[in-house]
């Protein structure tokens, strides 16, 4: 998969637009493709809240950026 | 349909393949023993390393111009003043998120003059708004960990000594800000706060104003954001970046106009170029004038910063006074009577406030994670 440069731009624009929480949580899920175990471990919360926090974080995406969540 | 999740994937590699570890010299001048010992429970040492700069990279990359800061300035424009005697630095968290003291070093030399430890048990520092004197600064912190999205904010002000020293560090008795702000602003006197922040029950965003023993909030419109706050000397007006998908815009808001939505309140002084990625804005003292950052670019690393200064009035820019091109990477805001163009890993410059010459500030304490100036 390769993104246009302006969907590229657009999605981390989005991105950009979340609480700093939500950009780690995705950051470590999806660059570092992390289990909720070690992203948990690393940023000091439980796995419930890496969940709950990574679902938040798509479905504000998807919100932004005009799609279903 | 491609799900968000690998366009997410791709987005992250496309950024953020070209960095790598060893080109982002001075993340862990400290205390890496340590660090790498705390990860070697759970990950091989490659892989600790890689997260640590993951934390610092995927995040900030889509937000190269993150907030270092928001100095305010008791000098008019053109009156230029020097810069604070002092600037705040932190440290990059290790990998358990333990932030570490918040370091007081003298800009004209370098040495560290104070530390200021952590309020209180389990909180850590988290952001800093400089506040007039050059030795007076209005801090933030939120629990180390625990709490998700709702972590409270706690407000304190910090004054320094004149050798740069923790004279007195006083917490602000109200309020609480019962969200992890995202931004915040300082009047000259430090008595009035700016902040953003998204209430841990909400997906929109507030941006909240405190000034004595009162808080007023404004809330802004679905699926926009305001970051890049900064407030006039007098802490009348309030600028700030909004951002959405698709648009984005500069804002000014009056402090002083009744609670409710942050459109009413505020009114549109600048759109960003089409393009524009990484916008970062800040007021002029008066508030007559603005200073702009933004990138634009094919994508990628390949970007281009361009730092501009606008006369605004209350229907908008009024007149250019300067606009330069600048490395990428860069967010401003303002050290006494001068703009602040700062990149962690990139440099940090001086610029004039009516010129926009910018002078390169080369001492080590630049390159730390974060700045308060």
């Amino acid at each position: 998969l390769v993104l246009a440069g302006e969907d590229r731009r657009e999605l981390l624009a989005a991105v950009d637009a979340l609480p700093r929480r939500q950009r780690e949580v995705l950051a470590l899920k999806y660059f570092l493709d992390l289990g909720e175990q070690d992203i948990a471990a690393i940023l000091g919360i439980s796995r419930g809240a890496v969940a709950s926090t990574g679902s938040r974080a798509l479905s504000a995406l998807a919100r932004r950026l005009g799609e279903e969540s | 349909v491609t799900s968000l999740e690998d366009r997410l994937r791709e987005a992250y590699g496309a950024v953020t393949d070209p960095v790598r570890e060893d080109d982002l010299p001075g993340l862990y001048p400290r205390h890496r023993t340590r660090r790498r010992a705390r990860f070697g429970a759970f990950a091989p040492l490659a892989a600790a390393a890689a997260v640590v700069a993951a934390i610092g990279i995927a995040v900030a990359v889509p937000r190269l111009a993150s907030s270092p800061g928001r100095p305010a300035v008791p000098a008019a424009p053109g009156a230029e003043a020097a810069a604070p005697p002092f600037a705040l630095i932190l440290n990059r968290p290790d990998s358990r998120g333990d932030q570490g003291p918040l370091v007081v070093v003298s800009a004209a030399t370098g040495r560290v003059t104070g530390r200021v430890p952590d309020p209180r048990r389990g909180t850590t520092w988290y952001d800093a708004a400089p506040a007039g004197s050059g030795t007076r600064f209005v801090l933030a912190a939120t629990p180390a960990r625990g709490g998700g999205l709702c972590k409270p904010t706690y407000l304190y002000t910090l004054t320094l000594s004149a050798s740069g020293a923790s004279a007195s560090l006083t917490p602000w008795t109200v309020p609480v800000v019962h969200a992890e702000i995202g931004s915040i602003a300082a009047s000259a006197d430090g008595s009035t706060v700016a902040f953003a922040a998204a209430p841990c029950h909400s997906p929109d965003q507030q941006i909240g104003v405190i000034r004595g023993q009162t808080v007023k909030t404004w809330q802004e419109p679905a699926l926009l954001s305001a970051d890049s706050l900064s407030l006039s000397a007098d802490g009348s007006a309030l600028g700030y970046a909004e951002s959405g998908a698709g648009q984005g815009t500069v804002r000014v808001l009056d402090t002083r106009s009744a609670a409710g939505s942050a459109t009413a309140a505020s009114k549109i002084v600048y759109t960003y170029p089409i393009g524009a990625r990484a916008p970062s804005v800040t007021l002029g003292a008066a508030g007559t004038t603005m200073y702009v950052y933004w990138m634009t670019g094919p994508g990628g690393l390949h970007l281009t910063g361009t730092l501009a200064g606008y006369r605004i009035g209350p229907g908008g820019v009024q007149g250019t006074l300067f606009r330069r091109t600048m490395p990428a990477g860069l967010s401003v805001s303002r050290a006494g009577g001068q703009v602040l163009a700062w990149g962690q890993g990139v440099a940090l410059y001086l610029a004039d406030p009516v010129t926009g010459k910018a002078t390169r500030v080369r001492a080590a304490w630049t390159d730390s994670w974060q700045i308060f100036w």
